[in-house]
């Protein structure tokens, strides 16, 4: 309570309340939670009323310890101001880490959330533990968020680049590694960004009549699931109700897959629009049985502030959780592809790595690829 | 003191849809008297809360309702016509028919002026709080105004929709090395 009478009392003074700790933020992690906050530091973080609103900017920084006895591969934190405004719940993920027993990670959390002015008490802001995955895959948490899967793919894809620069560097050495390296940064860079916003249901414009688009598909190598049919509504700019129908081609059940949704402009330029999730039945999926993944939003898509005109649609199988927790994600011959990766960019590992040769040069580069 | 207006009144004055005349009698008697301000204000953080939390029911769609009321309507308004035909040879009609044929008329021509949907015309909620993802950062958008909600001082920034209910923004975070995820939850 005193903290909020502090900052009404700012705000009524028309101030930005910089945040103290501990009574703006609260770290809640479980007794038996395998890190430690070793300390909170809230940076320039700050609140402002705007209308009956309050705006948290948050620059924090946390520090939390390995207690466990394994190596920390990934953690995922939630970001909490408030559970019922859009805008008040976040998480942050910090995966690729190579954190070992009694070593310490910094999670940087630079995020904006919403609150309604006057209401509640507490502190402004709660970070709780959502996940922590181990070097071994297993996992530590709540997992509100479904970080399990998330982390897990994002580990699998981290191994997979590691091994396949490490290939590189075995086959070509030094100057083949930085050939690989300076092709992924200029990857990056050609990388096409797009606006989209999320419209709520249905169409949002009446710009263009509306019509159905049929999916065109990607073969995914070695995929456990495979796309038979997709369509979607397009009008204009906007996109809505894309149903994707999967068959289970693997000889085990699947519980969740996503599926990568790439939009054709009347350019013929090609967006990467976001993903299509499989419907969360609660129903493992069959070998040999079909499910659909939906999504029921319309979104709006434009480019350098001009509405992309949907002309065609394309999709492939991007993850897939089978019933027994494994995780299956496309391969790197795959991913490897020209035209998939000016799309879909790297993946959050060979980000990583590129920004360490960037930062701190080839050999650092090379130093950590022969760390684990 | 005069007489408290009552809380209809009072409502209607704290979201403006009060007449003016009213409005300014009311403005008056709230000058003076700091009970009756206090309730409007309650009124309007009420109203400001409810904008917050706008997000209707997903099975209420108030577009495809107030379609199918218009469609209900020219259908109404079309049966009303059939129902008026009368045989020329039973009977003359009179200038009352045509009277009430001519409202009809005039009435489905207003709506059709009015309620026609034209290219351009938004038929989105402009309360609707919106999620979306620029080039730079992760925005909430009400109307025409938007709110940053991943900052666009982070450099190299990636963002994707990550299924129906967050915005993902990926990026290396330039003080620790780190590669980190955020996700927005529009709900």
């Amino acid at each position: 309570m005193p903290i909020l009478l502090t900052v009404l009392a700012g705000l009524l003074a028309g101030q930005d309340i910089l945040f103290q700790p501990p009574a703006s933020v609260k770290v809640d992690l479980p007794k038996d939670a395998p890190l430690a906050l070793v300390s909170s530091e809230p940076g320039e973080s700050r609140a402002t009323a705007r209308g009956g609103a309050l705006v948290l900017d948050l620059h924090m920084t946390l520090t939390f310890r390995n207690l466990s006895g394994r190596g920390i591969r990934g953690l995922t934190l939630l970001v909490l101001a408030q559970e019922v405004t859009p805008g008040g719940k976040a998480s942050v993920s910090v995966p690729s880490l190579n954190a070992g027993p009694n070593e310490t990670v910094p999670v940087r959390v630079d995020l904006r959330l919403l609150r309604p002015l006057v209401r509640g008490e507490g502190p402004l802001v709660q970070v709780a533990l959502d996940g922590v995955l181990f070097d071994d895959l297993s996992f530590y948490g709540p997992n509100k968020l479904n970080s399990r899967r998330s982390m897990t793919a994002w580990e699998l894809e981290a191994r997979r680049d590691r091994e396949y620069f490490r290939g590189v560097f075995r086959a070509k050495g030094k100057e083949g590694l930085r050939d690989e390296i300076l092709a992924s940064l200029g990857m990056q860079a050609k990388r096409s960004s797009i606006s989209v916003r999320v419209a709520g249901r249905g169409r949002s414009t009446a710009v263009e009549p509306e019509r159905q688009v049929r999916f065109a598909f990607l073969h995914v190598p070695g995929a456990p699931v495979e796309p038979v049919y997709g369509v979607a509504k397009a009008a204009g700019n906007a996109a809505s109700y894309p149903v994707l129908e999967v068959e289970n081609r693997s000889g085990r059940d699947v519980r969740y897959f996503e599926m990568d949704w790439i939009i054709r402009d009347r350019e013929g330029r090609e967006f990467l629009a976001g993903t299509i999730p499989s419907t969360e039945a609660g129903q493992a999926l069959k070998p040999g049985k079909k499910a659909v993944a939906a999504y029921t939003k319309s979104l709006e898509f434009a480019a350098a502030d001009r509405p992309v005109s949907i002309e065609g649609m394309t999709s492939f199988v991007s993850l897939v959780e089978f019933a027994d927790g494994g995780i299956w994600i496309p391969s790197r011959p795959f991913v490897s592809d020209a035209r998939l990766r000016e799309l879909s960019g790297a993946s959050p590992e060979e980000e990583r790595l590129t920004g360490l040769y960037k930062r701190k040069g080839l050999q650092a580069l090379i130093d950590e690829l022969n760390r684990y | 003191m005069a007489k408290h207006p009552d809380e209809t009144r009072l409502a209607l004055y704290a979201g403006d849809d009060l007449g003016w005349w009213d409005g300014r009698l009311l403005a008056r008697h709230l000058r003076d008297c700091d009970a009756c301000a206090a309730r409007v204000a309650a009124f309007r953080r009420t109203r400001d809360d409810l904008a917050l939390l706008n997000e209707m029911p997903p099975e209420v769609h108030w577009g495809g309702l107030s379609v199918e009321m218009r469609a209900n309507i020219r259908l109404g308004v079309e049966a009303g016509q059939a129902v008026a035909v009368v045989p020329a040879r039973l009977r003359r009609p009179g200038w009352k028919p045509s009277l009430a044929m001519a409202t009809v008329v005039i009435a489905a021509l207003v709506g059709w002026l009015l309620y026609f949907p034209r290219p351009q015309a938004p038929s989105q909620d402009p309360l609707q709080i919106v999620l979306g993802a620029t080039p730079e950062s992760i925005e909430m958008r009400q109307g025409e105004s938007a709110l940053a909600v991943v900052h666009a001082g982070v450099q190299d920034v990636r963002l994707t929709v990550a299924g129906a209910r967050a915005v993902q923004a990926r990026y290396v975070d330039a003080e620790t090395g780190n590669v980190t995820i955020s996700h927005v939850y529009a709900e």
